[in-house]
């Protein structure tokens, strides 16, 4: 995907001759909703996952994943799997979860107020590494010209979610029937996609 | 047939007079629309599929297939060394062996953690066994000279008209256009549909991981009548 691109045609589908001479958006109104179209596409959809290798401290219970991420795929320490759970799960599984120490960690679980945290348990004796493979959330920067190695589907999704975005809120040059149009057409895109790549976890 | 036909093919169907120096629609648009009609079209269906290989590196489970084959849409089959892979999922990896991303011999299994993360189980010992032979579906190569033609069956090319005149009224005309949208929108879908009916008897005979999704009277229908 090369964002400038997008935004160029975009920019003519709204009339406009180029991103410097469009009526009710400027430039960075349309990156801004190429970025909510990626973000909503790879939310929806598994397009995008990569991987992070974390240095872990023995003793360490509370760490942190990376910011651009959706969700968490698969968690492994020293490349043993760890086992995903609840808080309930580890409350039922030891009153004392929280402070408990062992050799090694052989759960996980996803901070309940903001998944940006999660926990190991047991807390590590030893230092390790964790890899986590996370379905990660692309994002582009309007100064950013560099491509975005991304699945094809993406850029349709994030071309016709941008018309529908600038359509939805451009005021008196807005189509709210092209909105729509666009909208079906994602619709469609999005729920292939689920069937080939999986949808939200 | 080749890219300028379309392009007045497409110019026709939405009476767009191509002799005008300053016209509404441009051919930048008139080309971008019959482009994603392919795109649209070969995602849909999944009609085109190629070999290529992918390098999995030494004791790595994991390898971003999309850096060496960018126009994959979804791997129908994977071998190394000639021998097919098993498809799994993660999870069904993790059922398998609770340290599998740290065992190193020759791939057996492979997953999909997205539409660009693939995994293989056991993780290749060395460069040597990761070396995969993706046979996968893939997007149609973008029309960019006049005189390209589109590499989809033949018998598509005259939909991609259909398609790309529907995507232009919706992202440029709108208001009293989308009635026409509609039809072309139905015509397109349906080519597409006896496509993934042709693609789906193939890839079950062929014994592919993947096949194309039903696209059913009743999936196109319920598209087709958010645009009433």
């Amino acid at each position: 995907m090369i964002a400038a691109s997008i935004v160029g045609r975009v920019a003519s589908y709204l009339h406009a001759a180029s991103v410097s001479t469009m009526g009710g958006w400027t430039e960075a109104d349309l990156y801004n909703y190429l970025n909510l179209s990626l973000r909503r596409a790879c939310r929806e959809v598994a397009f995008q996952a990569t991987t992070i290798s974390i240095s872990v401290i023995a003793g360490a219970t509370v760490l942190s994943l990376p910011n651009a991420r959706e969700s968490v795929i698969d968690m492994n320490w020293n490349k043993q799997f760890l086992l995903p759970c609840t808080v309930s799960d580890l409350d039922a599984l030891d009153d004392l979860w929280q402070v408990a120490t062992g050799v090694e960690p052989s759960r996980y679980v996803l901070e309940q107020q903001g998944t940006k945290i999660f926990r190991i348990y047991p807390s590590p004796s030893v230092d390790g590494t964790l890899e986590v493979v996370y379905r990660a959330r692309p994002l582009i920067e309007q100064t950013n010209a560099t491509t975005l190695v991304i699945n094809q589907a993406v850029d349709m999704m994030a071309e016709l979610e941008a018309v529908a975005l600038a359509n939805n809120k451009g005021g008196q040059y807005a189509m709210s029937e092209s909105a729509d149009g666009a909208n079906r057409l994602i619709e469609l895109i999005s729920t292939v996609s689920k069937a080939y790549y999986g949808g939200a976890v | 047939v080749t890219l300028a036909t379309l392009r007045d093919r497409v110019a026709k169907r939405i009476d767009e007079d191509v002799s005008q120096a300053n016209r509404y629609i441009s051919d930048v648009d008139l080309n971008a629309s019959i482009n994603f009609a392919l795109s649209l079209y070969s995602y849909l269906t999944l009609c085109l599929e190629t070999t290529a290989n992918v390098q999995v590196s030494s004791q790595t489970a994991y390898v971003n297939i999309l850096t060496t084959i960018p126009d994959c849409i979804v791997p129908l089959r994977v071998t190394q060394g000639g021998r097919r892979l098993f498809r799994e999922s993660i999870q069904g990896l993790s059922s398998r062996h609770n340290a599998w991303s740290g065992e190193y011999y020759i791939p057996e299994f492979y997953a999909m953690a997205s539409a660009d993360l693939l995994a293989v189980y056991p993780a290749p010992a060395s460069a040597s066994v990761g070396l995969l032979s993706l046979t996968y579906a893939r997007f149609a190569p973008v029309l960019a000279l006049d005189s390209d033609e589109p590499i989809i069956p033949l018998e598509a090319h005259e939909v991609l008209v259909d398609g790309a005149a529907a995507f232009i009224r919706i992202v440029k005309l709108g208001g009293q256009y989308m009635d026409d949208a509609n039809d072309e929108i139905r015509i397109f879908l349906d080519a597409c549909a006896l496509r993934v009916n042709f693609v789906r008897t193939q890839s079950k005979t062929s014994r592919y991981d993947v096949s194309p999704p039903d696209l059913g009277k009743a999936v196109i229908a319920k598209l087709l009548e958010s645009y009433k």
